[in-house]
């Protein structure tokens, strides 16, 4: 049996913890060296206020609240520069408190028939419990979870396993390597961030993809 | 008064008329936001909900929002925008060997298929104007290949080169590195 080739791969770093949205604007990053000059200016700004800042880039989109940091791109070529934009930034903005972070993989497969489309959420979540009690029962959602514990660092996987909103007969895996920082840590600052997201990128993203395939190997 | 911001205010901030609520200001953008997530949250699909609320979930999970069953804390509204898509076919992380006049020389990792080294010459062309000046030695650079889907549905096989850009390492940042090279110096005997 083949393995569909993905359609779709997103990637995306999430952080929780005290941010100022007014910061995160195209020009500081471009003037700080860590986008191009021209992407930077060219950037799609959506807003830029004290409590949020959204922009896009060809590549890139990134949201900032007061808690939560978020940046993303559906093109896997940049997946790197992804993660490099945030080193980048924390390096310079160190002092940030950051208590959580999500290293987040998203992929969108196609399967070649309807049965085996079906076949994925029969073996997920097995209709004989609801037959009588929903009409033509379907799955819309599923997410397991794991517990991960790295270098004293508290943290879980989570799987999410959906039908594709974005593709006729796909199923979308979503991979999320969730990291927690202890608060009272003396190094609490983005440090910590930066070096666990060093050591951990790639080993997160070949978990993610083993989780992905073998998933896929034993739902197809 | 507060001054007139670009943002609407809500109920509790237009009945109490200038803007201010019981909750601290930078709440207060949010507060709208979050009363309208209360009645949904109850749709949770989440399955380790047992011993915490929707609300600090919906706070502290770490994934991008959008997908069903996720709610954002700012919710923003706003039109789905197809969006440009790449696939990687191959990919490989590259240092700068030597520049020449219209090409340089780079030592590729392989990223598809570990382990593989091999050094090859590129013309600069291929770099975008954006990144030439990073090319220099030592340089670190990422190549990929792949399909690239643009947002209007054509596909075509397209080379990406992207030069990283990171801050310089600070003098506390290279003081460690050097303790840690003199760490293990000392820890092999090597005088």
């Amino acid at each position: 049996m083949s393995i569909p080739q993905p359609k779709i791969k997103g990637h995306s770093i999430v952080l929780i913890g005290n941010f100022n949205p007014k910061i995160f604007q195209p020009s500081w990053f471009g003037s700080q060296g860590l986008l191009q000059k021209q992407e930077a200016e060219e950037a799609e700004v959506e807003i830029i206020h004290s409590d949020v800042a959204i922009f896009r880039l060809e590549w890139l989109r990134m949201e900032v609240t007061r808690e939560r940091f978020l940046v993303e791109t559906l093109q896997e070529a940049y997946d790197l520069t992804l993660r490099d934009l945030v080193l980048g930034t924390f390096s310079l903005l160190r002092f940030t408190p950051i208590k959580k972070m999500g290293i987040n993989r998203d992929t969108h497969f196609q399967v070649d028939s309807e049965e085996k489309w079906h076949s994925v959420g029969n073996k997920l979540a097995p209709k004989d419990l609801w037959q009588e009690i929903l009409e033509r029962p379907g799955m819309i959602s599923l997410t397991m979870e794991g517990n991960q514990k790295r270098d004293g660092l508290e943290g879980f996987i989570r799987v999410k396993i959906e039908p594709s909103a974005r593709i006729p007969m796909g199923v979308f895996f979503s991979v999320n390597d969730h990291f927690e920082f202890k608060e009272t840590d003396a190094s609490v600052g983005s440090d910590t961030v930066i070096s666990i997201l060093r050591e951990y990128w790639e080993k997160s993203y070949k978990r993610s993809e083993r989780i992905i395939y073998s998933l896929l190997e034993k739902l197809l | 008064m507060r001054s007139q911001v670009a943002q609407p205010l809500s109920t509790e901030e237009s009945q109490n008329g200038d803007g201010m609520s019981s909750l601290p200001p930078r709440r207060g953008f949010l507060r709208r936001f979050q009363e309208e997530l209360r009645s949904e949250k109850v749709l949770s699909y989440l399955t380790d909900v047992t011993n915490k609320t929707s609300e600090a979930l919906d706070l502290e999970e770490t994934v991008p929002f959008g997908a069903p069953g996720e709610r954002p804390i700012v919710y923003l509204e706003s039109i789905y925008r197809a969006q440009d898509k790449f696939i990687s076919l191959q990919k490989w992380e590259g240092v700068v060997l030597k520049v020449f006049a219209d090409s340089f020389l780079a030592r590729l990792y392989d990223l598809t298929n570990r382990g593989i080294e091999e050094e090859v010459e590129l013309p600069l062309e291929e770099i975008s104007d954006g990144d030439k000046d990073l090319v220099k030695e030592g340089a670190v650079f990422y190549w990929n290949i792949g399909y690239f889907d643009s947002k209007t549905g054509q596909r075509k096989r397209e080379s990406i080169i992207r030069c990283r850009r990171l801050p310089a390492w600070r003098r506390e940042e290279l003081e460690g590195a050097k303790m840690e090279a003199q760490q293990v110096r000392d820890l092999i005997g090597w005088k």
